[in-house]
Order: structure tokens, then C-alpha cells, then sequence
């Protein structure tokens, strides 16, 4: 039953997270809306789908993609993020501090 | 039975949300105002179509589609990298 629980979490991160992506200002708060959510239900649908299916091959295979998700995904936004920075990208106005330059 | 059918059915229904959100998020990247906005929505795109992959590969038993979904995890991180690093100007510093 839990699995089902994980599946609807994820699904709602996922549509929040697409929101994100529309409606932000600037490219440092699509970023955190895109990463963030993007990690977050892939790993809540993974990690449903493991439970449901017990433990098989095919299960350990999906495990071994949510690890990979769950530590490459972040490495890319942390270094798209850095780019734009040194592209020079500015942050939208309302922004209250740019710690980095 | 009926436990078999309602996976069946919660797995097509995550498939249309994300093929959904998909579709919201190439708006980014058709109309992105800078070229890292069209990568975010990229990326993003990337990781919702692996989680398809998976799911399919669940509903029809194709073991093959887990290993096309680990390669196109990792190529997408080495795709956003490659792009990220372009931006900064090269591997100079």
C-alpha cells in the first residue's frame, strides 16, 4: 500500500516541479525549482516501483538507477549553475544577496 | 489479479503526468531567454524520460530498457556537464 502512497507523492512533486520551471524569474530559481523536484519524485516513483516489484534483478537494477539519479543529477545543477554565474547571467531584481561575485 | 491491474493502471497514469510535465517543460527550452534556461529544461526533460523508461520496462517486461535507462541517465549528466563546462570558457582554469 505504501507504494502507492510514494507514486502520488512523486507525481505531485513532478507537476509542482514543471511549475516551477514555467513560472520562476530567473535561471538560478528555475534551477533549484527543476533540480530539486526533478530528484525528488524520481527517486519517490523509483523507490515505489522497487517495493512493489519485491526483491528481484529487475529491482536491484532500479535501485542502482535511483543511486544514480540521486547522485548525478545534483553534480549537473551545481555546475550548469556555476556556468551561468561566470557566463554572466544576472540574478532577477528582487534578489537580496550574491554571495558568489 | 486485481493487485497486478491496479499497478498497471497507476503505472499508465505517472506515464501520462510525466509525458505532461514534459510537454510544460519544452516550453522552457522552445522559449528560454538565455541558453541555461533551455539546458534546465533539458535536463529536466532527460530525467522524466528515464522514469519512463523504467516504467515501460516494468509493464512489459523488458529487462533491456533498464540498461537503456542507466546509459541515458549517465549521458545525460555528461551532456549537461559538456555544456556547462562550454559556457564557462573551456577547461582553461
Amino acid at each position: 500500500m505504501i507504494e502507492y502512497v510514494l507514486f502520488l507523492g512523486g507525481c505531485v512533486i513532478m507537476v509542482l516541479g514543471a511549475v516551477g520551471v514555467i513560472r520562476f524569474p530567473d535561471v538560478y530559481t528555475r534551477l533549484h525549482a527543476s533540480t530539486k523536484c526533478d530528484t525528488g519524485g524520481a527517486i519517490s516513483i523509483l523507490a515505489g516501483i522497487a517495493l512493489s516489484l519485491g526483491l528481484t534483478m529487475t529491482s536491484l537494477k532500479i535501485l542502482s538507477i535511483l543511486l544514480l539519479i540521486f547522485l548525478l543529477n545534483p553534480v549537473a545543477s551545481h555546475a550548469l549553475a556555476r556556468a551561468a554565474h561566470k557566463y554572466g547571467i544576472k540574478p532577477c531584481d528582487k534578489t537580496v544577496v550574491d554571495l558568489y561575485g | 489479479m486485481a493487485a497486478a491491474n491496479l499497478l498497471v493502471t497507476s503505472i499508465t497514469v505517472m506515464v501520462i503526468v510525466l509525458v505532461v510535465t514534459s510537454v510544460i517543460c519544452l516550453f522552457r527550452v522552445l522559449f528560454g531567454p538565455s541558453i541555461a534556461d533551455r539546458i534546465v529544461g533539458l535536463n529536466t526533460i532527460s530525467t522524466k524520460v528515464t522514469i519512463i523508461l523504467v516504467l515501460l520496462a516494468v509493464v512489459y517486461k523488458r529487462d533491456v530498457l533498464l540498461d537503456v535507462a542507466i546509459s541515458f541517465a549517465m549521458l545525460n549528466v555528461i551532456g549537461s556537464l559538456a555544456v556547462s563546462k562550454y559556457l564557462e570558457g573551456g577547461f582553461n582554469d
